[in-house]
């Protein structure tokens, strides 16, 4: 018989199991030894995680965990040694020499510097789709030169080849993919077998659900993070996932986040926030190959004076944002400059002086006509990545110094046919775009832009044409000098920003909140990671525990 | 209630206080003054873009039921007029379309042809005809029968005389019955459109309007889905409840299967 005593004792037992059960999320995966397993979201089927199958930036991010990169940056935006012990490069700057770590295959075959050569070749030896964004240049000459060792002999200097080949190309195994004609055909777990820090442990396209085991026999340590899981959520809302206790970080939407969202992230002690500037980029492109206004450069100017960028950042970013530059480079990249770049501030007259001195007509009604007595309208395309509160601003705008602007919503697919045509008027771009890059990337973003010869036409400045970019645009990417490759930049952005082929509207930061009792290491990474990509998913904390080097935490 | 809608689209330019897109305040503020429902995600005034999308909706009511009413009437009038093998045939086609999965075809459909007010028209068009043309047709082979028809083509009278001067006054208010639930339904097929994001989003419309409120991410915080949500929610009900109380009047009085 239980007395009055243990009866109440065992009550408050009960009680208290219960109360810290509730307590507990029970959804919460278990940290095991230390060593946590984090929930991030899903971002569907966006290809499979495999070096020539992976699609676009988050694709990217996801192969990277089970396929390594000889170098990889850390949070200060460094390349650190990763699958190369050491890295060296000739005083010519054409030929880099890669010495191997001692590193073995998820199957336990050793990886060798015929594993990069090979991959080399397979990756410029076949076509593959604009979404597999890190296919390294053509016309390097991969050398083996030991087991362990190997040479990169390139035709002319390359000042990206650092951080967008060696930190960029993931090695594949040769034993596997030589016997694989067609990779973009073959999606078994053949393709998965990497010299990662991850496995693939499972992945549900149905339930939008896929999750990565770190390999304890991983070459660096065994992986800090021990799990990562990746969960779909509603209407991609990470920060209600992360609120909700499905996730345990979350990102703030790319378009830009208000104060007013992150505000209980701000204020709970739970939570960690970090933030970058200048994570994505919204630029208006003018069809100069239209004619007529759209080819007038004083045109381009008037509308650039009539948007008040400063406003759009303050009323549909409460500030989280910077207004555009002219010269394209955000005040956050570290080859951006003010210094001798025209800028368009916000004033109603002088563009419409500058519209008046175009032959722009204003009628009665309040809208100009072209000086051949047509009407002054254009269509604006605009993604539906873009906002729309950021399109009608714009129309509002034009609208207000007689410029008529009708809107015509597009998916982004749509808007790179656009482009590429060219078949537009006016498109409000969103960028990063397939290039994967974003506005704090390497400088020879501009080539995208601003070149006359692209590597595409999707991010091309419609029509624009100018030599003097075209030789500068080239000269800094044979330059390894720093402070001589801004000087080259910077000319870039004076001269474009003076022929404005494209209007900067503004650029969002970028946010992110974590569950601090979860993970804490979160950063995002100066410059980005593989080509640039902005986001703050660089595996090297999981792997690390840390935020700088390659030191695995006990 | 249907005339207030009517009414509101006709003198948008009148009775809004602003253009549907000018920019008149900061964004999200809360009802005052100078803007009674408060202010959107740009800063544009929410009362006048209800009252400026009253007229969206009209235009694609008019025009999605004009384009039901030209298709539902051609077929309804030459199968029962021709009969036979012409007949057959268009009563098959008929039949095919009705059987067809409307809502899964127009979201398939809408996303194909993209997002634009023509499209969402044209879309509701081509899957609303079938009913009208059957209701045309069973009006056209009754009146075909009677003895007016063929004493007016025994006095030499074409089938284009005898259309227009015997069939359509006769088939009026059936049609018009007919026309005031395709009307309805058009408004809400718009507006379901445009809610799943397959409308023209850059369009004033209530449906964009709503789709636009729903994503916002502060529509969950404080009271703003008051005045930015819930205004559309009703205008729409408003609207469309209108179109179905006038048409479940008019068709007990006009439809002949409800006379037997």
């Amino acid at each position: 018989m239980m007395d009055r005593r243990t009866f109440l004792k065992a009550m408050g037992g009960a009680a208290g199991a219960l109360v810290l059960g509730s307590a507990c999320n029970p959804g919460r995966p278990a940290t095991v030894g230390g060593r946590p397993t984090v929930r991030v979201k899903s971002w569907g089927d966006l290809g499979s995680p495999s070096p020539f199958i992976y699609v676009a930036g988050p694709g990217y991010w996801r192969m990277s965990l089970l396929f390594d990169t000889l170098t990889w940056p850390d949070s200060t935006g460094e390349q650190l040694p990763w699958l190369a012990s050491s890295y060296h490069r000739s005083d010519d700057g054409l030929v880099w020499s890669v010495q191997l770590r001692d590193v073995k295959w998820a199957d336990g075959m050793p990886l060798t510097s015929r594993d990069v050569a090979f991959t080399y070749d397979y990756y410029t030896s076949r076509i593959f789709t604009p979404l597999l964004t890190g296919v390294p240049r053509k016309g390097i000459d991969v050398r083996v030169t030991g087991d362990r060792s190997v040479e990169f002999r390139l035709q002319s200097p390359d000042a990206t080849f650092l951080q967008q080949t060696l930190g960029t190309m993931p090695i594949a195994p040769e034993h596997v993919f030589s016997k694989i004609a067609d990779p973009q055909a073959v999606f078994d777990k053949r393709v998965f077998m990497g010299s990662g820090a991850y496995r693939l442990a499972s992945k549900d396209v149905n339930a939008d659900t896929e999750s990565y085991v770190a390999r304890d026999d991983y070459y660096l340590g065994r992986p800090y993070v021990r799990r990562i899981e990746m969960v779909g959520v509603p209407n991609d809302d990470e920060l209600a996932g992360l609120r909700a206790g499905v996730l345990d970080g979350g990102a703030s939407a790319a378009e830009g986040v208000r104060n007013e969202v992150l505000a209980p992230f701000r204020d709970n002690p739970e939570f960690g926030l970090i933030s970058a500037p200048a994570g994505f980029a919204f630029p208006l492109f003018f069809n100069m190959t239209r004619g007529g206004a759209l080819a007038d450069l004083r045109f381009r100017q008037a509308c650039l004076h009539a948007i008040d960028r400063n406003d759009m950042v303050g009323r549909l970013l409460t500030g989280n944002g910077e207004a555009g530059s002219p010269g394209w480079l955000p005040p956050s990249n570290p080859y951006y400059t003010s210094d001798g770049v025209r800028e368009y501030p916000f004033d109603r007259t002088e563009a419409a002086r500058l519209l008046d001195e175009g032959g722009y007509r204003r009628l009665g009604s309040g809208d100009r006509v072209n000086p051949d007595g047509s009407p002054l309208h254009f269509r604006l395309h605009l993604p539906d990545v873009v906002p729309l509160a950021l399109a009608e601003l714009v129309v509002d705008s034009l609208g207000a110094v007689g410029i008529s602007i009708d809107l015509q919503r597009i998916d982004l697919v749509h808007v790179y046919g656009l482009k590429v045509a060219p078949n537009y008027d006016l498109i409000i771009q969103s960028y990063p775009g397939p290039a994967g890059i974003g506005p704090n990337a390497d400088p020879d973003q501009l080539r995208a832009v601003f070149h006359s010869n692209p590597p595409s036409q999707t991010h091309k400045a419609t029509g624009y044409s100018n030599p003097e970019v075209d030789r500068l645009i080239d000269a800094q990417l044979a330059t390894y000098d720093i402070d001589e490759r801004k000087k080259l930049v910077a000319q870039i952005q004076q001269i474009v920003a003076q022929d404005l082929p494209v209007a900067m509207l503004y650029y969002t930061d970028f946010f992110y909140a974590f569950r601090r009792s979860v993970f804490d290491q979160w950063y995002y990474t100066p410059g980005g990671f593989s080509t640039g990509l902005s986001d703050v998913y660089n595996k090297q904390p999981y792997i690390t525990g840390r935020k700088v080097g390659v030191q695995v935490r006990d | 209630m249907l005339a207030l809608v009517v009414a509101t689209g006709v003198l948008a330019p009148w009775l809004a206080p602003y253009r549907p897109r000018a920019i008149t305040g900061l964004p999200y503020e809360s009802p005052s003054g100078a803007h009674l429902l408060g202010t959107n995600d740009a800063g544009a005034d929410i009362l006048s873009r209800l009252i400026w999308g009253s007229r969206t909706t009209l235009v694609v009511a008019v025009s999605a039921t004009a384009l039901v009413l030209a298709v539902g009437l051609a077929v309804g009038l030459v199968a029962g007029l021709r009969g036979g093998i012409v007949d057959a045939v268009m009563m098959r086609l008929v039949d095919v379309v009705l059987g067809l999965p409307v809502l899964p075809l127009l979201i398939f459909i809408a996303t194909l042809v993209g997002p634009s007010l023509r499209a969402s028209v044209l879309v509701i068009g081509l899957f609303l005809w079938p009913q009208t043309a059957r209701v045309v047709r069973s009006q056209t082979l009754s009146l075909r029968s009677r003895g007016f028809v063929g004493i007016a083509r025994g006095f030499g009278g074409g089938t284009l005389y005898v259309i227009r001067r015997h069939l359509v006054p006769a088939l009026g208010p059936v049609i018009a019955a007919n026309m005031v639930f395709v009307a309805g339904l058009a408004v809400s097929i718009e507006a379901g459109l445009s809610f799943l994001g397959l409308g023209d989003p850059a369009a004033v419309s209530w449906g964009a309007e709503l789709q636009r409120a729903v994503t916002s991410p502060l529509i969950q915080t404080g009271s703003l889905w008051l005045w930015w949500l819930v205004p559309f929610g009703l205008a729409l009900t408003f609207a469309i409840f209108g179109c179905s109380l006038i048409g479940v009047a008019l068709e007990p009085r006009f439809n002949p299967r409800w006379r037997r």
